[in-house]
């Protein structure tokens, strides 16, 4: 398979504390292939942004990857040590983090780290660096680029320090660009030009994208394939039209159905009861059966695997909603 | 329907310089005190009717929190009217107030930062009750504490707990019973569901409608969100640079929607629905700055049909519909 770029196969994130071991990650399986943009969705604390962590082998004890193969490229990212992991991240496999305030060095100029990446991943001499540098700030649409090297970030507003980030990201042309929440700090019209800007140039490069959002509509505009989040657990996973029109997981139904919809007028929004529960103490069976609107006794003690009910449209529920076109 | 609310050209400035040295500028051979303006909101003029639930979106910096703060007194007007139930309360003191303040009531964005961490809940509620005395004593007081719980969705045993053994949801929750606790007739809502989960904004947008068809509340609903925005409003305000560019009932503005930015900003939010189909172009650039206003239309310099016009007259809101109106001079009046 040459067209696979990144598998997932079970991969086991925990966070061992004093209170008890958090399953922050509990066995996901997926893949990406060339060019394909991927979506992780979820609520606050369902392990979505430790998976991205965990495929840039980021995360710090008391963290630990615990089982599981992360399958880059035909190798297996999990074995390497800190010092091959530092060719990998930046040149194959970049990240973008969500909050544009904190993620640029406020004591370096934009052309210093944009730089770094260059000097650390390219063989580029610094006449071809500068240039390169200006190719990437106007390609992410800021103007005057060659200007606003010497600017430091805080003479940049938020959609303009996203901007440079993501110019930071793409410097090494990086096959796999990892992008945790990248517009949740924008405001709505500069989410639109950063997503637009995104897409474009994760195509242009010819590069695959997951995005990581809690935002189902931002995911639906983006995305070629989408994965359901819940406590750590993959529990719907397919084609963005098969989870957006057939959703069968409850939880997707009702994340979908607790939108609020510009096009039609609804007297009451359609809500999950309840909350997430603790990580400390997960419900013994299915992880969302005590929010569920159909739990059955099979729920509460067995705990379902992720089963395919169509081609790529795989579901962990015992019931699984089958009724077509659902919303 | 009667109003409850009118907003009359509400200006609202806060002052950049107030070191001395910073004022002092040398210009033409003179030396001369200047003063640095963050003009926040430009001439606001709205209304809210009994039991109606008015939005107002916008961009971060655009002045609606501003716009709310100030109608609930927490800043001083510099100018205009804010007539409650006829009243003019802009220039009221602090006991002509008191009155007022009971019946505005405010909930904020931040479920985490608006509790106190060191008080019981039932203190939080009951705090206000005593203190407007709507209450005789701390035993009547409990009593109240508890029935306003039930009705957001809250546990009797929850009343001796401290906020931050609540998740977000639940305290925004009390940050709603602490609303409701001196019997308001008006709430503004400062972003209550923004820091929200989807799942559980859903479940505090769905509290605050039935407590307004409960109670007869009247809501001013700032978000920037437009379906959020769209779901629970009847009339709606759009908000740029410190002014309203757009306003009117929610389906006019919906269904026809005028302004330059307007459209823009619908065309922006991401949505799940297919036919809605992005038609106007994406915005360039971002908001200016608010110390140096535009002579002219706050949005020419974003505006992708700007013409001369824009940049030396500022537009008047115009009637263009039969609740609609709408401050663009591209737009013709009817």
């Amino acid at each position: 398979m040459v067209n696979k770029l990144l598998e997932v196969k079970g991969l086991k994130t925990y966070f061992h504390t004093f209170k008890g071991t958090v399953k922050a990650v509990d066995g996901i399986s997926f893949s990406l292939n060339r060019g394909e943009i991927l979506g992780i969705v979820g609520e606050s604390g369902g392990g979505k942004s430790v998976a991205g962590f965990s495929i840039m082998k980021l995360i710090e004890e008391p963290g630990f990857i615990q089982a599981g193969e992360i399958i880059f490229q035909g190798e297996d990212i999990n074995r390497k040590n800190e010092r091959e992991m530092k060719d990998i991240r930046g040149k194959d496999i970049a990240m973008i983090f969500q909050d544009p305030m904190t993620s640029l060095n406020p004591l370096y100029t934009i052309y210093q780290q944009l730089e770094e990446v260059l000097k650390l991943h390219s063989k580029m001499g610094a006449k071809a660096r500068r240039e390169r540098c200006i190719e990437l700030l106007n390609q992410v649409g800021i103007p005057q680029p060659a200007d606003r090297l010497n600017s430091y970030p805080h003479q940049f507003s938020g959609g303009m320090r996203q901007r440079v980030i993501i110019a930071i990201a793409l410097a090494a042309k990086p096959k796999l660009i990892i992008a945790d929440e990248p517009t949740t700090a924008l405001d709505v019209t500069i989410q639109a030009q950063i997503l637009q800007l995104l897409k474009r140039l994760v195509q242009e490069n010819n590069s695959s994208l997951i995005l990581i959002t809690h935002d189902l509509a931002v995911v639906s505009q983006m995305v070629d394939k989408i994965i359901v989040m819940y406590c750590g657990k993959i529990l719907e996973q397919g084609k963005i039209d098969d989870i957006i029109y057939q959703p069968a997981h409850p939880y997707t139904s009702g994340l979908l159905n607790s939108i609020p919809r510009l096009r039609d007028q609804k007297k009451r929004l359609e809500q999950i009861p309840g909350i997430v529960p603790n990580m400390f103490q997960l419900p013994a069976g299915c992880n969302f059966a005590p929010r569920c609107r159909c739990f059955r006794d099979k729920c509460l003690v067995d705990q379902p695997e992720i089963a395919t009910i169509e081609k790529e449209h795989g579901v962990a529920c015992h019931f699984p909603l089958l009724e077509v076109g659902r919303i | 329907m009667k109003k409850l609310l009118e907003v009359k050209d509400l200006v609202q400035w806060f002052d950049l310089t107030t070191d001395l040295i910073d004022r002092i500028k040398f210009r033409a051979g003179k030396f001369t005190l200047e003063k640095k303006h963050v003009n926040a909101v430009n001439g606001v003029s709205f209304s809210i009717g009994k039991g109606e639930v008015f939005g107002l979106v916008g961009e971060s910096g655009c002045g609606k929190s501003t716009t709310a703060k100030t109608i609930a007194r927490i800043f001083e007007p510099k100018a205009g009217e804010i007539r409650y139930r006829g009243e003019d309360i802009s220039k009221y003191g602090y006991r002509e107030l008191l009155p007022f303040r009971r019946k505005i009531q405010m909930i904020f964005q931040d479920p985490y930062a608006s509790l106190n961490p060191r008080q019981k809940l039932a203190d939080i509620i009951s705090e206000p009750m005593l203190f407007h005395q709507v209450v005789q004593d701390q035993k009547e007081a409990e009593q109240r504490v508890l029935d306003i719980l039930e009705k957001v969705g809250l546990n009797r045993e929850h009343a001796t707990r401290y906020p931050h053994q609540f998740s977000g949801g639940q305290r925004q929750r009390i940050g709603i019973a602490r609303a409701l606790a001196v019997g308001p007739e008006f709430i503004i809502a400062d972003e209550p569901v923004s820091a929200l989960d989807v799942s559980i904004q859903a479940q505090i947008l769905n509290i605050l409608m039935d407590l307004r068809d409960e109670f007869q509340l009247s809501y001013l609903f700032i978000a920037h969100d437009l379906s959020v925005v769209k779901h629970i409003s009847d009339r709606l305000g759009v908000m740029y640079l410190g002014y309203i560019v757009e306003t009117g009932g929610k389906d006019y503005i919906f269904q026809n929607p005028s302004h330059p930015y307007t459209r823009a900003l619908f065309a922006a939010v991401p949505t799940i629905d297919e036919e809605v189909a992005t038609t106007a172009t994406e915005l360039k650039g971002q908001v200016p700055n608010p110390i140096d206003l535009p002579s002219g239309c706050c949005f020419q310099a974003r505006c992708p049909d700007v013409r001369g016009v824009c940049y030396q007259e500022k537009p008047p809101l115009k009637k263009i519909d039969h609740d609609h109106y709408v401050a663009c001079h591209l737009v013709a009046s009817k």
